[in-house]
C-alpha cells in the first residue's frame, strides 16, 4: 500500500523538475545580469568588485532592465510553479525549495565549471 | 480610393485577364500608368494588334486612325472599346457614364469636357473620340492646373494643343499648368512648324536649320503674331517675372527681355534675337558665345595662360584634386597657381571625385567630400573667402535631388561652416539640381552644367538665380605649346574667383587613408588584444564577466568594421585637427563593442524626457556611436570654438534647449565620430596637457583616452585599456603615413 501511494508522488516530482530546469537555463541571462548589476553598483560601492568604467549612464537604465527584464522572469517563474505546485498537489515548502534549487542549477554549474559555457559556445 | 477606378481595373482583369500580354492589374482603385498602360494593351488587342505594348505608339495611332477614326453615339464602335474609353475617362477623373460599353450622354459630355481642358475642341468639334485624343487619355497626364501650376502655363499648352495638334508628329502636351520636358520638346516643335518645316523635317531638335530659321524671325515692339505668341510663351516658361502670353511685342514684353537678357548676359537690346531664343529655348543658349571663364583638365602652363588671356578669358575653373584610382591628372599643378596669378587668370576651385550617380550622395559623403577639399584648397593655397564648387555629375532627377544631393550638400554646408573660417560652398551641376540645393541655403553660387542640354535637369528648368558660371560648350583654344581645350564658360558676375594665394600648406607626417588590403591583420591584433584584455569576440569571457552585457550586441568584428567605414572621415578629421586618428578610433571602436541593452535603454528614458515629460528626470546620457554626452559634447565643441579650431555657436550645457538638439545630433554618426575629437581636445586642456598632436607622448595619449571616459577611478583602467589598442592601430597606421 505505501509502496503504491509514494510510486504517484515520486512522479508527481517529474513534471516540477523539467519545468524548472528548462526555467534555469533561461533563467541564466536574467541571472547573470543580476550579477551585473550587483557587481556593477552595490557589490562596487561596497569595495568588492570593480565597475566597468565603460557604463556611465548611471543606475538607472540598469534599474529599469532589472525590473522588466529580471522581474518578468521572476513573476513568469512563480506563475508557472504556482499552477505546477497546485496540479501535482505537492507540500509547498518542499516545492518551492526543490524549484528553486533546481532553477539555480545551470547557473551555478556555469559558475562552477566555466569551461560548460565555453564548450556549449555562451562564453 | 477611387470606387470607378476600381471598376475600370475590374473591366481590365475580367474581360482581358487572360489574354497573352496584358497582365492584371490591382484592384486597388487608384490611377497609375500599370492601369494606363493595361488599358493601351486592351486597346492594342481590341484592334487587332498582335504585338501588345505599354507604349501608345505609330502602330497604335495609325490601326485606330484607319479602323475607328472617330468613335460617338452612332459610329458603332465595339462595345469594349468603348468601354476602355469610358476606364479611361474615369482614370482621368471624368464621369465615364458607368462602364458598360454605351457611347450614352454622359460620355458624350465627358469627351467634350476632355477636349475643352486639352484645348482642341474647336479641331475636333463634337462629342466624338478621335484618335489623338485617345492617346492623350491613355496616360498619366493632367489637363487640370494641378497644386503649384500656373494658369499661364496651361494657357499655352492649351494654345500649343489647339494650333499644332493636326501636325502628324505633335501629340497633345498636358495642360497642367507645369513647364516639363515634353512641353519644352512641344515648344520646339511648334517653332519648327512655324518656320516651315514639314511633318518629317520638324524633330524637336534645335539643329541648323531651326537656328537659321530663327536668326531670319527677330522680334522687336510692334511684331505681333504666332512667333510672338511662342517667344512669350518660352519667357513664361522660363519663369521670367511679369510675362504674360501674349500676340504682340509690346514695351513691356521688351522690357522684360532686356531684363532676361541681363539675367543671362546676353547683350541687352529688348529684342527677340536669335541669341535670346536659343537662351529660352536650349540649356546650352547660342553655345557659340565667347565667355570669359572656362574650366580645364589640364595644367595651365604660362604658354597656355597666355593664348586664353588673348582669347578673352579672365577666370579659370580648376580641379583640386585628382579621383583616387585614377589615372587622369587633373588637378592643380605644382606652381600653376603663381602662373595664373602672374598671368592676370583669376581661379576658382572644382572639388570632383565620384559623383556620377545618386548612390555616392548622401549626408555623410558630403562630410567626407568637405573635410577633402578644405585640406586640398589650403594645400593649394587658397584663401579665405574662396568658394568651392562641388559637382554633381549626373542628371540627378527630381527625386533623387530631395533624397540623396541636399542631404549631401548639407553635410558639406555643415562641414564647411565648422571648419573653415571663409570658405564659401558652391555647386557645380544641373539647373534643376543647383536651384534646388540653393533654394536650401546650402549654396551660394551655381556653376551650371548647361552643356548638358539632354540632361531631365536642364530640360524644361530656367537658369538659377544664383548662377556664377554657365558651361556652354567645349572649345580648343591657341595653338602650339598654348594649345588647350576647356569648357567655355559664361560668368555672371557673381564670383569672379581669387587672384592671389597663400603660399600652401604642405604638411609631413599626418595619417593617410587605411590600406584596406591589411584589414584581416589588423581585425586579427585588435581581437588578439582585447581577448588579452579580458574582452572576448562576442559578449563575456565567462557567468560572471561584466561584458555579457553586450550579447546581442556589437562583436569585435563588427565594432572594427564599423569604425573602419568612417575611415576616410577619421583620416580627414586627424588631418584637418592634425593629430592621430588612432587617437579618434580609439575610443569608437571600443564604445561600439561595449554597447549594451543599458544604454539603449538610456538612450530610451533621455528621448522620453524630452518627447513625453518622463517621470524619471534624465535629460542626457552617452549616446550615439562613440557614446558621447551632449552635455560634453556641448563643452568640448564650445571649447574648440573658443579656440577658434572650428567654427560654431556657443550653447549652455546647462540649457535642456541647448542639451536636447545635440543629443539629438549626436545620432548622427558624422557628427558623432567628428564630436570625439573635439572631446580629445576639450579633454587634454581640462588636464592641462598640450592639444594633441602628431607628437603627442604615450603617456599623455594615455590619460586623454582615459578623460574621453570621465574623472573617476576607473576611468584611468579605460585610458590603460585604450592605449593598448591605440599601439595597435598605430602599429598599422605608422608605417602607411610614412610610406
Amino acid at each position: 500500500m505505501n509502496d503504491k501511494a509514494a510510486h504517484p508522488r515520486r512522479i508527481a516530482w517529474i513534471a516540477p523538475a523539467v519545468v524548472n530546469l528548462i526555467l534555469g537555463c533561461a533563467g541564466v541571462f536574467p541571472l547573470g545580469f543580476l550579477w551585473i548589476f550587483l557587481a556593477q553598483y552595490p557589490l562596487a560601492a561596497l569595495g568588492l568588485t570593480d565597475r566597468e568604467p565603460t557604463d556611465n549612464d548611471g543606475i538607472v537604465p540598469w534599474l529599469i532592465l532589472l525590473v522588466g527584464g529580471v522581474g518578468t522572469f521572476i513573476v513568469v517563474w512563480m506563475g508557472i510553479n504556482a499552477g505546477l505546485r497546485k496540479l501535482s498537489r505537492l507540500a509547498r515548502p518542499q516545492y518551492w525549495l526543490f524549484s528553486t534549487a533546481l532553477s539555480l542549477l545551470p547557473f551555478a554549474a556555469l559558475a562552477i565549471f566555466p569551461d560548460i559555457g565555453k564548450s556549449l559556445g555562451l562564453f | 480610393m477611387d470606387e470607378m477606378v476600381l471598376r475600370a481595373q475590374r473591366f481590365i482583369n475580367t474581360i482581358y485577364g487572360s489574354v497573352p500580354g496584358i497582365n492584371k492589374v490591382a484592384e486597388d482603385g487608384i490611377t497609375g500608368w500599370s492601369t494606363m498602360y493595361a488599358l493601351t494593351r486592351c486597346l492594342q488587342h481590341e484592334l487587332g494588334i498582335t504585338a501588345l505594348s505599354d507604349n501608345f505608339g505609330p502602330t497604335t495611332m495609325s490601326t485606330l486612325q484607319s479602323k475607328w477614326p472617330s468613335i460617338g453615339r452612332s459610329t458603332g464602335a465595339p462595345a469594349n472599346l468603348v468601354r476602355i474609353i469610358q476606364s479611361g475617362l474615369y482614370c482621368k477623373g471624368y464621369d465615364g457614364g458607368e462602364i458598360d460599353g454605351l457611347f450614352n450622354d454622359r460620355v458624350a459630355a465627358a469627351v467634350q469636357k476632355l477636349k475643352s481642358d486639352v484645348g482642341v475642341s474647336s479641331v475636333y468639334p463634337g462629342d466624338a473620340m478621335v484618335p489623338k485624343l485617345f492617346k492623350a487619355l491613355l496616360n498619366m497626364d493632367a489637363y487640370v492646373v494641378i497644386s503649384g501650376g500656373s494658369s499661364t502655363v496651361r494657357s499655352i499648352q492649351q494654345w500649343m494643343n489647339a494650333r499644332y495638334v493636326n501636325r502628324a508628329n505633335f501629340f497633345i502636351v498636358p495642360c497642367d499648368g507645369y513647364f516639363s520636358r515634353d512641353v519644352q520638346k512641344a515648344l520646339m516643335l511648334a517653332i519648327q512648324f512655324e518656320l516651315g518645316m514639314s511633318d518629317a523635317q520638324a524633330t524637336g531638335v534645335f539643329g541648323p536649320a531651326t537656328q537659321a530659321g530663327l536668326k531670319a524671325n527677330t522680334l522687336s515692339v510692334g511684331s505681333s503674331g504666332p512667333w510672338v505668341q511662342l517667344f512669350s510663351a518660352a519667357m513664361v516658361f522660363n519663369r521670367r517675372d511679369g510675362v504674360t502670353f501674349t500676340s504682340t511685342f509690346d514695351s513691356n514684353l521688351s522690357g522684360k527681355v532686356r531684363t532676361f537678357q541681363d539675367f543671362v548676359k546676353l547683350p541687352v537690346t529688348g529684342n527677340g534675337d536669335f541669341q535670346t531664343w536659343a537662351s529660352l529655348l536650349v540649356s546650352t543658349g547660342d553655345a557659340t558665345r565667347k565667355g570669359s571663364a572656362f574650366d580645364c583638365v589640364t595644367e595651365i602652363t604660362p604658354a597656355r595662360a597666355d593664348a586664353l588671356k588673348a582669347a578673352g578669358y579672365s577666370i579659370a575653373g580648376r580641379y583640386l584634386c585628382n579621383v583616387p584610382n585614377t589615372t587622369l591628372n587633373k588637378m592643380i599643378q605644382p606652381g600653376e597657381l603663381a602662373v595664373l596669378a602672374a598671368k592676370g587668370l583669376r581661379v576658382f576651385p572644382i572639388y570632383q571625385t565620384w559623383g556620377g550617380s545618386a548612390d555616392y550622395f548622401r549626408y555623410a559623403q558630403g562630410v567626407n567630400d568637405a573635410l577633402a577639399a578644405i585640406e586640398w584648397a589650403r594645400y593649394h593655397g587658397f584663401k579665405s573667402g574662396t568658394r568651392i564648387y562641388f559637382a554633381v555629375d549626373f542628371d540627378a532627377l527630381d527625386y533623387q535631388v530631395t533624397s540623396n544631393i541636399i542631404p549631401h550638400f548639407r553635410g558639406i554646408a555643415d562641414t564647411v561652416s565648422e571648419h573653415t573660417g571663409g570658405y564659401k560652398v558652391g555647386i557645380y551641376g544641373p539647373r534643376n539640381v543647383c536651384s534646388r540645393v540653393s533654394g536650401e541655403g546650402l549654396t551660394s553660387a551655381s556653376f551650371v552644367s548647361d552643356m548638358s542640354t539632354g540632361f531631365s535637369g536642364n530640360l524644361g528648368y530656367p537658369m538659377p538665380t544664383d548662377w556664377a558660371f554657365d558651361q556652354i560648350a567645349t572649345i580648343n583654344v591657341g595653338s602650339g605649346a598654348g594649345s588647350i581645350q576647356i569648357d567655355n564658360n559664361i560668368a555672371s558676375g557673381l564670383d569672379d574667383g581669387q587672384s592671389s594665394f597663400n603660399p600652401g600648406t604642405v604638411e609631413a607626417n599626418l595619417d593617410v587613408d587605411f590600406d584596406m588590403s591589411k584589414r584581416d591583420a589588423l581585425l586579427h591584433d585588435i581581437q588578439n588584444y582585447l581577448i588579452s584584455i579580458g574582452v572576448p569576440e562576442e559578449g563575456g569571457s565567462d557567468i560572471f564577466d561584466k561584458d555579457n552585457a553586450t550579447l546581442g550586441c556589437n562583436t569585435t568584428t563588427e565594432a572594427f568594421d564599423i569604425t573602419l567605414a568612417h575611415d576616410r572621415l577619421i583620416t580627414s578629421l586627424a588631418r584637418q585637427l592634425k593629430m592621430r586618428k588612432a587617437l579618434i578610433q580609439c575610443p569608437i571602436l571600443w564604445e561600439i563593442r561595449k554597447w549594451n541593452m543599458g544604454d539603449m535603454v538610456a538612450d530610451g528614458v533621455v528621448r522620453s524626457h524630452y518627447t513625453n515629460g518622463s517621470p524619471i528626470d534624465k535629460n542626457d546620457c552617452s549616446t550615439g556611436l562613440a557614446q558621447i554626452f551632449a552635455e560634453t559634447a556641448i563643452k568640448a565643441r564650445n571649447y574648440s570654438i573658443q579656440q577658434g579650431i572650428i567654427s560654431g555657436t556657443i550653447l549652455d550645457p546647462e540649457k535642456e534647449t541647448d542639451l536636447w538638439p545635440v543629443w539629438q545630433k549626436l545620432q548622427d554618426e558624422s557628427y558623432n565620430i567628428s564630436t570625439v575629437a573635439y572631446v580629445h581636445i576639450w579633454g587634454a586642456h581640462e588636464l592641462g596637457l598640450p592639444r594633441p598632436g602628431l607628437t603627442t607622448s604615450e603617456d599623455d595619449t594615455r590619460r586623454i583616452l582615459a578623460r574621453y571616459n570621465g574623472v573617476t577611478a576607473e576611468a584611468e583602467q579605460y585610458g590603460r585599456e585604450l592605449l593598448g589598442l591605440y599601439k595597435v592601430f598605430e602599429k598599422y597606421h605608422a608605417p602607411l603615413r610614412n610610406s
